[in-house]
């Protein structure tokens, strides 16, 4: 039976719909149904054919793209119409294109239409157009501007939340460096008290061998001194003898001073050995009371020596009866030192404001007694006090109120270390305005 | 006869200092003292006499060129039955667990504590 040139053309259609969907029935079956310059477009921007070859090209594409993937074609027809004279026809389809990518089922709806002529008694593909419709509503927005502004927002608040983002990490870079700095400072400072104390020591050890021959050559000269007395009483009265004697009961006197003041420098000078020796760490029962009195004299001498001295009256209520504790000099010394310092600026600083009315005396009241089993150390000053919004932050590490580099913001924070290492407590009690003043107490455990 | 003491020591002061310490002990001829200002000097004195008169060698531990410990270790091996006893600044465990395991028979700190030291030496004078 011969079949009709309508019949002709849709096995033509058909045969060419199987070739473009499969992956295995060779190309150059259809090469006699394609016109030579056929043309075609494609769902992506680059597929655009002009030419047989150009869509040999494609299919190959597509099938290697294909490879593995389990696609099923389903073909609906829109409209499939001839042209009056029987030689033209235009086929509209809808495609549906079911695949699963890695067990995940996709389908993907497309638009396909096809040109097709007749011409030496055969259909030829003049022209095909496939393409994938957009998601978006065409009464509203036909070329999907919607869809676009949507994604710009999108875009503008994922920029604006980096930005913030980076701006945050920004912040806590430079916190970050300031600490930095802060603990270098601290760092150098304790470099160079180090080598201060190095020296120090060296200093002590070389003095201590002078001093040694002073003291026991002041100590030799009391006791020919004494010989000398003695043998002196063998000799008969004379105002010569009695201007010896007087002559003698002076330079004895003498002797006895240099004595006194070689033993002086030779406690110093053990004390500087002692506070360079170095952190050994070592708990030793200490007298507070007398711990307290070397430490505070010393900030006392520091601060009259240093660049802001100020008068300031020390006034001592020490318990005589406190036990002695067991501390780590080295550290402890250094907070008496830490806590006194602090003291003295403040004061020195209240100094400065002018609009004191009242004559303000500098003072710094220490006390020791018993409370609870523990002993109780309490330096205050009668200074500004220390606002209470920065009550709870003085103790955290590089927390400062001083200016520019006069402190790191350690100190404190140090102090109340050293205290917890000694299983001790350090609070703060302070008052502004009118009988101002701030209060470190110090409780240790016996 | 007198006892015969040799101290060692690089400070000269330090001969001033003990003759007049022990000047009594010394005009009685209960005491002979001689003196010497490193460990060589030391070492020769000893060899110089067959056998040494000296009984008993106090020595300084920090001094130039020999050390006061490698005396005593020099000493007690050439000179067993010589009395070394160690008076240095350096009062440190170190120093003393070394001179102690050298064979040193007392370790004195400086200053020099003169009751003690004259207790040290009445133990030879009686």
């Amino acid at each position: 039976m011969k079949t009709t040139k309508r019949e002709l053309l849709e096995e033509t259609y058909q045969k060419f719909l199987k070739v473009g969907t499969s992956k295995t029935i060779p190309i150059e079956s259809i090469d006699s149904i394609l016109l030579e310059n056929m043309t075609g477009f494609g769902t992506t921007a680059d597929e655009r054919v002009f030419s047989k070859s150009e869509f040999y090209a494609l299919i190959e594409r597509q099938r290697v793209q294909s490879q593995g993937l389990n696609i099923k074609w389903q073909i609906a027809p829109i409209d499939h119409r001839v042209s009056k004279d029987g030689n033209s026809a235009v086929f509209m389809d809808d495609l549906t294109l079911e695949m699963d990518i890695h067990g995940e089922p996709i389908k993907m709806d497309l638009r396909f239409t096809i040109v097709l002529e007749f011409q030496d008694d055969k259909w030829l593909v003049v022209h095909w157009h496939g393409s994938k419709p957009e998601q978006t509503e065409s009464e509203t927005d036909t070329f999907g501007i919607e869809n676009w502004k949507q994604r710009t927002i999108e875009l503008e608040k994922l920029v604006v939340n980096r930005t913030a983002d980076l701006v945050e990490k920004n912040k806590e870079l430079e916190t970050a460096i300031d600490a930095l700095k802060a603990t270098q400072n601290q760092l150098i400072q304790s470099e160079k008290l180090a080598s201060l104390g190095q020296l120090a020591a060296g200093i002590a050890h070389e003095i201590k061998n002078p001093l040694n021959f002073v003291n026991n050559f002041s100590e030799l000269n009391l006791e020919l001194i004494d010989e000398i007395t003695e043998a002196l009483e063998k000799l008969p009265e004379s105002p010569e003898k009695s201007e010896i004697h007087a002559i003698l009961e002076d330079v004895v006197s003498n002797q006895k001073k240099i004595h006194q003041h070689g033993s002086r420098a030779d406690s110093i000078v053990k004390s500087m050995l002692l506070h360079s020796r170095g952190g050994n760490g070592i708990k030793e029962p200490t007298n507070i009371n007398q711990m307290l009195k070397e430490y505070i004299n010393l900030s006392f001498h520091g601060m009259r020596a240093g660049k802001k001295p100020i008068n300031v009256s020390l006034d001592f209520h020490l318990d005589d009866t406190i036990p002695n504790i067991p501390v780590i000099m080295e550290d402890v010394s250094r907070v008496i030192l830490n806590l006194c310092n602090n003291a003295f600026d403040a004061m020195h600083e209240r100094l400065q404001t002018k609009n004191d009315i009242e004559d303000y005396q500098p003072k710094l009241t220490i006390r020791t007694y018993e409370e609870d089993k523990q002993v109780v150390i309490e330096i205050k000053d009668n200074a500004l006090g220390i606002p209470s919004e920065f009550r709870d932050k003085i103790l955290m590490p590089f927390f400062t109120t001083k200016k520019g580099t006069e402190g790191t913001g350690l100190g404190l924070s140090i102090t109340n270390d050293i205290i917890e290492s000694h299983g001790g407590s350090l609070k703060i009690d302070s008052k502004q305005g009118k009988d101002s003043f701030t209060t470190f107490k110090i409780n240790l455990t016996k | 006869m007198d006892t015969k003491i040799l101290i060692v020591d690089d400070e000269r002061d330090v001969e001033t200092l003990f003759r007049q310490k022990f000047r009594k002990e010394i005009r009685s001829k209960k005491l002979e003292l001689t003196f010497a200002f490193s460990g060589q000097e030391a070492l020769d004195k000893l060899q110089h006499q067959e056998p040494p008169e000296v009984v008993y060698v106090f020595s300084d531990i920090n001094m130039p060129g020999m050390t006061g410990l490698e005396l005593l270790e020099h000493i007690k091996e050439q000179f067993p039955n010589i009395n070394v006893s160690m008076i240095s600044a350096y009062g440190d465990k170190e120093n003393y667990d070394k001179a102690m395991k050298s064979g040193a028979k007392e370790f004195f700190t400086k200053p020099i504590d003169f009751d003690s030291l004259r207790k040290e030496i009445g133990t030879l004078i009686g």
